[in-house]
């Protein structure tokens, strides 16, 4: 998958649907449409090929029916029995004439009418009226006439000023000839005769079509042994250009477009044979002229297409945008979101109309919005921790403890207590180990115990008899873990408001396990707590419960609201905490943990 | 050898009789008399034995060791104070000079120091005794209770005006303060202390009366250097204070 601009891509999807479906759509039409009027146009060609092969049949059926008429006539007979006494301008030959013309009709179905007796006389009449004595072997035609017998010969088309009027014979018409030849009462041949029709008589439906129709088909006419006859007037040379129809038309099926080897272009070709005299018509137009009408169409069509195409991609281009554009914002917002910004831009800022964008949005915002109270609450534990031990710490590496337990360890040593030095000395790097030990995990609560024990040691060689101190702590819950240092606060505690008291002092650990729960109880022998510092506590309690920030915990005594967070950070529902004073008004401080139901 | 009284006072049990036992093995003269681990168990004990010297620690339970220096100012002005510390804090310091405590030491103790710190009291102990001598001596105690207790009224009004440590009378004739007192008391119905008073608030009043003296320069002219403790004490006895006492001798 290419990477890309969003936008782009919609865009660009959009445009290749348009172009598939409105591509799609002109490949079908044309070739459904092409196909139809291919088809029409052959049938219309096939018509028309028909009409002409119909037309010029008549006008050939018309000279050979002439010719036949004259075969007919006993007085054509008789002068091809005998001619020798005809003169022109006789009554014999004005008679021959009349009845040549009468048979020629009114409507003068042939040009030219010329008999030709095998005795060597040609009587022509017509536009050229004469007789005439003539060699009838010199003639070429003469062996192929004689060997159609009673059949009718058509020549090829011919030029000839022949039958020119002699006024206007400067040029040379063309001409076909039709040949019979004509017997005697004796089945005997006595004479041909010959009509002689202007091809531009012959072919003027074609021509005339041809003339009248500027996009006009091609049009072909051979005879039985493939010779052109039509068109006729043409030069060899470009008669040597027409392809090869004859074969087409004989050999191939009709119906077939065929290949124009000349022009290289492709052709609908229709031929028709005609029953009359087997002349083939062969009517040829390039395909792209059937197809011109279709094209033109398509022309449209594709004009049609790009506007369409341009609107849509206008309107696509819109969509993708209104599509991209709050996407593009939301992007915005994701990369300008930073801790300290969470959830402070405003939701409403992105406008957008596509619902999933809009819950997208709001999705943002709510993750944003929890990301935040959840980075919070991370934030609040971390610092919480961070504080909370660096209060641990602090109070603990209060230089006055060391330097009170120094002092301490410099008199034993003037004293001469060299034992006692040893373990003071002893507990302090224990104290000073458990101390710095950078490891947040939880402790073992027999390692805190210890830690106590340790410390207080210290206090009572310092305070000697003024102190004591009981602990007794249920084996049974050594091996539950503690945050470090949670209990050492509630004892530095107790000895501080204990010993504010005049001597001597007591400061007592005791432990109470029942079935669901147990509890380490740190009681001093002070005056207690007053009710002002339980309300101090109190209220501060209910702060860091209530309210996000932490409550500062270097004012006096907070020591007790630093241990009762972390417990409740720790055992969260668990937790056991309270404090308050014993009847007998010592201060007294619980702490515990319901132990998880199993 | 004379014997000079001392209190000390200090929370931790070891520290304090480890001072006790420096104190009173250096051999300067100086008996430890008391020991407490609270301030006001040590204000009870100076009222009992009203000793030359008090040693005491700056952080104590009930009662700091700067109260009970105020405290024991009021009372007895010329007991000599070490303060003892853990705190080498600029704030305390200030308090305790501004006192008059005699010496300022750093915990833990250094016995060289403590030395020294306790051979300058007793210095300045001879100097006065020095002086007293001249009028109180050993074979005074051969003199009739009446002529001591009169040789120390007639000492009294001519010295009022500066600081009198009857501890140190006392000891030039090898007595205690206390018997000192109860044979001043026996003949003119009064502690010595309080004839002190008497004398200089009848002299303040002269003063405030006669001269154009602010009441600054009166306060130390009879023998207080504070003020304050001045003012407090001389309303006490006249029910004035020194600037309305003259205000009323003005207006009559």
């Amino acid at each position: 998958m290419v990477k890309g601009k969003l936008q782009t891509k919609v865009f660009i999807t959009y445009l290749i649907m348009i172009f598939l479906v409105s591509g799609a759509f002109s490949v079908f039409f044309y070739r459904y449409t092409s196909e139809i009027l291919i088809e029409r146009e052959r049938k219309s060609a096939q018509d028309l090929n028909d009409t002409f092969i119909a037309s010029t049949d008549q006008i050939l059926k018309d000279m050979d029916t002439v010719c036949i008429n004259i075969g007919y006539s006993n007085l054509i007979r008789d002068v091809f029995d005998d001619s020798s006494g005809l003169k022109v301008a006789s009554k014999e030959f004005n008679d021959l004439s009349y009845l040549l013309t009468s048979i020629n009709g009114a409507d003068l179905k042939v040009h030219q009418i010329n008999l030709y007796s095998y005795h060597g006389d040609l009587i022509q009449v017509g536009i050229k009226s004469n007789l005439t004595k003539i060699d009838l072997a010199s003639y070429s035609w003469l062996e192929t006439v004689q060997n159609n017998g009673g059949q009718k010969t058509i020549t090829m088309p011919y030029q000839s000023t022949a039958y020119s009027s002699t006024n206007s014979a400067i040029s040379p018409q063309w001409y076909i000839s039709l040949y019979r030849c004509c017997t005697n009462q004796h089945k005997k041949e006595t004479g041909i005769i010959e009509t002689v029709q202007k091809c531009s008589i012959i072919f003027k439906n074609i021509i005339k079509y041809q003339k009248q129709n500027k996009n006009a088909v091609s049009i072909y006419i051979y005879n039985e042994t493939g010779e052109l006859v039509y068109p006729y007037n043409i030069e060899p040379e470009e008669a040597a250009s027409i392809p090869g129809y004859y074969q087409a038309a004989t050999s191939a099926d009709t119906g077939s477009s065929y290949m124009n080897t000349v022009t290289d272009t492709k052709e609908l070709l229709v031929t028709g044979t005609s029953a009359y005299n087997g002349w083939t018509y062969v009517t040829a137009q390039p395909e792209q002229n059937i197809l011109v009408p279709v094209q033109n169409l398509l022309k449209l069509l594709f004009i049609i297409i790009v506007v369409i195409t341009l609107v849509c991609a206008a309107i696509s281009y819109r969509f993708s945008a209104s599509l991209v554009r709050p996407i593009k914002q939301l992007h915005k917002v994701i990369k300008d979101t930073q801790l300290n910004t969470l959830n402070t831009q405003k939701s409403t800022a992105i406008q957008t109309s596509v619902n999933e964008l809009d819950e997208l949005n709001q999705a943002f915002a709510q993750m944003s919005a929890d990301l935040k109270t959840s980075m919070n609450t991370l934030i609040e534990t971390q610092k919480q921790e961070l504080k909370s031990r660096s209060l641990a710490l602090q109070s603990q590496i209060n230089p006055h403890f060391y330097y009170n337990t120094l002092s301490g360890i410099i008199v034993l040593a003037e004293n001469a207590q060299t034992d006692e030095v040893i373990i003071m000395c002893r507990n302090l790097t224990k104290i000073m180990r458990y101390i710095t030990k950078n490891d947040t995990s939880p402790a073992a609560l027999a390692d805190e115990i210890e830690y106590i024990q340790h410390y207080l040691y210290c206090m009572k060689v310092r305070y000697q008899s003024s102190l004591s101190y009981t602990i007794d702590i249920d084996p049974a819950i050594l091996t539950e873990t503690v945050p470090k240092l949670i209990i050492q606060p509630l004892v530095e505690n107790a000895l501080k408001y204990g010993l504010a008291d005049s001597p001597p002092w007591q400061i007592t650990l005791t432990s109470t396990v029942t079935g669901d729960s147990w509890t380490i109880t740190v009681t001093d022998s002070g005056n207690g707590f007053s009710p002002e510092r339980m309300d101090v506590i109190a209220q501060r309690i209910h702060i860091a419960n209530t309210g996000t920030g932490m409550p500062e915990m270097q004012i006096d005594g907070m020591g007790l609201l630093n241990v009762y967070l972390r417990w409740k950070l720790y055992c969260g529902e668990q937790m056991i905490f309270q404090y308050g004073n014993t009847p007998d008004g010592h201060g007294q401080v619980i702490i515990g943990k319901f132990i998880k139901e199993r | 050898m004379c014997h000079y009284t001392a209190i000390v006072a200090e929370d931790e049990e070891l520290l304090l009789n480890n001072l006790i036992s420096k104190i009173e093995n250096f051999n300067l003269g100086f008996q430890v008399v008391a020991k407490a681990q609270t301030g006001n168990d040590a204000w009870a004990l100076i009222k009992e034995h009203n000793p030359d010297l008090v040693v005491t620690d700056i952080k104590m339970p009930v009662m700091d060791g700067i109260r009970l220096l105020e405290k024991t100012r009021q009372h007895y002005p010329l007991t000599s104070f070490i303060i003892t510390s853990g705190f080498s804090d600029f704030e305390y310091t200030k308090r305790a000079i501004h006192l008059k405590v005699s010496e300022y030491l750093l915990k833990p103790i250094d016995p060289a120091e403590l030395y020294q710190a306790l051979l300058n009291i007793r210095k300045t102990f001879e100097i006065a005794q020095e002086e007293y001598s001249k009028v109180f001596y050993s074979e005074m105690s051969l003199h009739s209770p009446e002529a001591i207790a009169k040789t120390l009224k007639d000492y009294l009004i001519h010295n009022y005006a500066i600081d009198i440590n009857l501890n140190l009378i006392a000891a030039n004739m090898n007595y205690s303060s206390s018997y000192l007192t109860k044979v001043f008391q026996q003949y003119y119905s009064t502690t010595p202390m309080k004839y002190i008073t008497n004398l200089r608030i009848s002299s303040a009043k002269q003063l405030l009366r006669s001269s154009d003296l602010s009441i600054r320069q009166i306060s130390e002219t009879v023998g207080y250097n504070d003020q304050g403790y001045f003012s407090r004490i001389f309303k006490k006895h006249t029910g004035l204070s020194p600037f309305e006492f003259r205000e009323q001798c003005h207006a009559l």
